[in-house]
């Protein structure tokens, strides 16, 4: 079983945190919308990011499928089984897509109206698209720690943190004057990482419980070769960091999340850029460490 | 309309790799490629241990997991309800080697797509001459046929034998294993 070759690598895993990326940040520029329109900057650029994102990720969907690469008409064939979960992937990506560019038209045109229907559909899309990456695992028998329900959430909950730690690190580098009014913002960016823990501690303790690939690949995790990576880069600094440095400024200050001094700015600037790479690590270890089942007992 | 099936009998499978050698001459696969793979390990315990030499290829699901998940249709069901590919259709993306329990798909990295052992050895049901893995066993372990022809010779082993498909009703397989 040592010899076992990960089917997909960093490339599918990039292409998973770059949809989710999207769709966190759309959601994101909803809630903006809804609750901070002062916060023009951070909604523009979060409406810029989503359709490039997403571009993006499907570059690298296509990179890794040698087969439609070079027979680029088999793309066409993608919209046939709807039994597949990558099917139905594809018509959200499609729907997420074109709304998403539509809407970042409207945004870099001068003055700007966004339909709440438009907004609406997208916001639908978005939440397809992220939970879609986990579902698309999730649905191989073959791997106990995809073949479960709780990772379509991890990476619905991941992709909301990765489109705040984009929108706060843009906001942080670029649009310093918005970062006083979003306390509400912070707070439930806040909550993100949380419920991250919670989820990824489920994940991992049901998983080893479930058979010995299970068990095999949550070892690789909490104590194999992909260890450094998860607890220093996910669990400490894509995760935990957050937490050890925003509890006292978000909640415990009598000003709320006052100070906007440089420090408080390069605190920011790396908390938020570290999330980021936790986004992606996340994903990176979910698809790198999964283990078979073994067939033959 | 038959539906062909195998039975492997491991007990006397030697493990000479004899069957996923000639698969790979039958099919012309590259050396990194192959149909057939191998689980071999040791089992019970001490002193009533044994070695165990497991050939795992394309199980024939009735329940296929590659067949759904495949986004462009190019894994289905062929004429008598055999797992295909159409190499024309498949875009590489390797999702069937995902959900594939057993882990017999296999990638052709000069194409780009997946491929996976094509049941060849029902040529010889016709008469046909090949270089299957049911004719190239040494040990005559394996026997290919009709498992919905009660008399054929397939069926009545896996009567005889109580062999089983080795992952139990996972997908509905249709190679049985004597163990």
């Amino acid at each position: 079983m040592s010899t076992f070759e990960p089917v997909w690598g960093p490339v599918i895993a990039g292409y998973l945190f770059l949809a989710g990326l999207g769709a966190g940040a759309f959601l994101f520029a909803f809630i903006l919308e809804l609750k901070f329109p002062q916060a023009v900057k951070m909604r523009r650029f979060a409406h810029i990011l989503t359709p490039v994102a997403v571009a993006l990720g499907l570059v690298l969907l296509l990179a890794d499928a040698p087969g439609a690469l070079h027979n680029p008409l088999r793309i066409l064939l993608l919209f046939s089984n709807l039994q597949s979960v990558m099917t139905w992937g594809v018509y959200f990506l499609i729907i997420f897509f074109a709304v998403s560019a539509f809407v970042m038209i409207i945004e870099l045109k001068k003055d700007y109206i966004l339909p709440r229907s438009l907004n609406i559909i997208g916001v639908i899309a978005a939440f397809c698209v992220a939970l879609y990456t986990g579902v698309l695992l999730g649905v191989c028998k073959t791997f106990p720690l995809w073949n479960n329900a709780l990772l379509p959430i991890l990476f619905l909950v991941s992709a909301l943190s990765a489109g705040a730690a984009a929108l706060l690190l843009y906001a942080a580098l670029f649009a310093p004057a918005e970062l006083k009014g979003i306390t509400g913002l912070r707070k439930l960016q806040y909550l993100l990482p949380v419920i991250e823990l919670v989820l990824l501690a489920s994940l991992l303790f049901i998983t080893f419980y479930n058979s010995s690939a299970g068990a095999a690949s949550v070892l690789m995790l909490v104590t194999g070769s992909w260890s450094p990576w998860f607890w220093v880069g996910l669990v400490f600094c894509g995760l935990l960091l957050h937490l050890i440095v925003e509890t006292k400024p978000l909640f415990f200050s009598a000003g709320g999340a006052a100070s906007h001094g440089a420090l408080a700015r390069y605190t920011d600037v790396g908390l938020n850029a570290l999330a980021l790479c936790g986004g992606f690590l996340l994903r990176l270890l979910i698809v790198m460490a999964a283990m078979p089942l073994a067939i033959a007992v | 309309m038959a539906r062909y099936g195998m039975l492997i009998d491991t007990k006397v499978c030697i493990g000479c790799y004899s069957c996923l050698l000639s698969c790979k001459r039958q099919n012309g696969l590259a050396s990194d490629q192959d149909f057939i793979r191998f689980e071999d390990r040791e089992r019970g315990s001490y002193p009533n241990t044994l070695r165990e030499s497991i050939p795992l290829q394309c199980m024939q699901c009735e329940d296929a997991p590659c067949v759904s998940v495949c986004p462009s249709g190019a894994s289905y069901f062929g004429p008598d309800g055999l797992v295909s590919i159409d190499h024309g259709k498949c875009i590489g993306c390797r999702y069937c080697m995902s959900a594939c329990p057993y882990q017999v798909r296999t990638f052709d990295e000069e194409k780009g797509i997946a491929d996976k052992c094509r049941f060849c050895a029902i040529q010889t049901l016709s008469g046909g001459k090949g270089c299957s893995c049911v004719e190239a066993c040494l040990t005559n372990a394996r026997i290919v046929g009709d498992l919905d022809d009660p008399t054929s010779e397939l069926s009545r082993a896996i009567a005889q034998k109580n062999a089983l498909p080795i992952a139990g009703d996972l997908t509905q397989a249709k190679i049985f294993y004597v163990r």
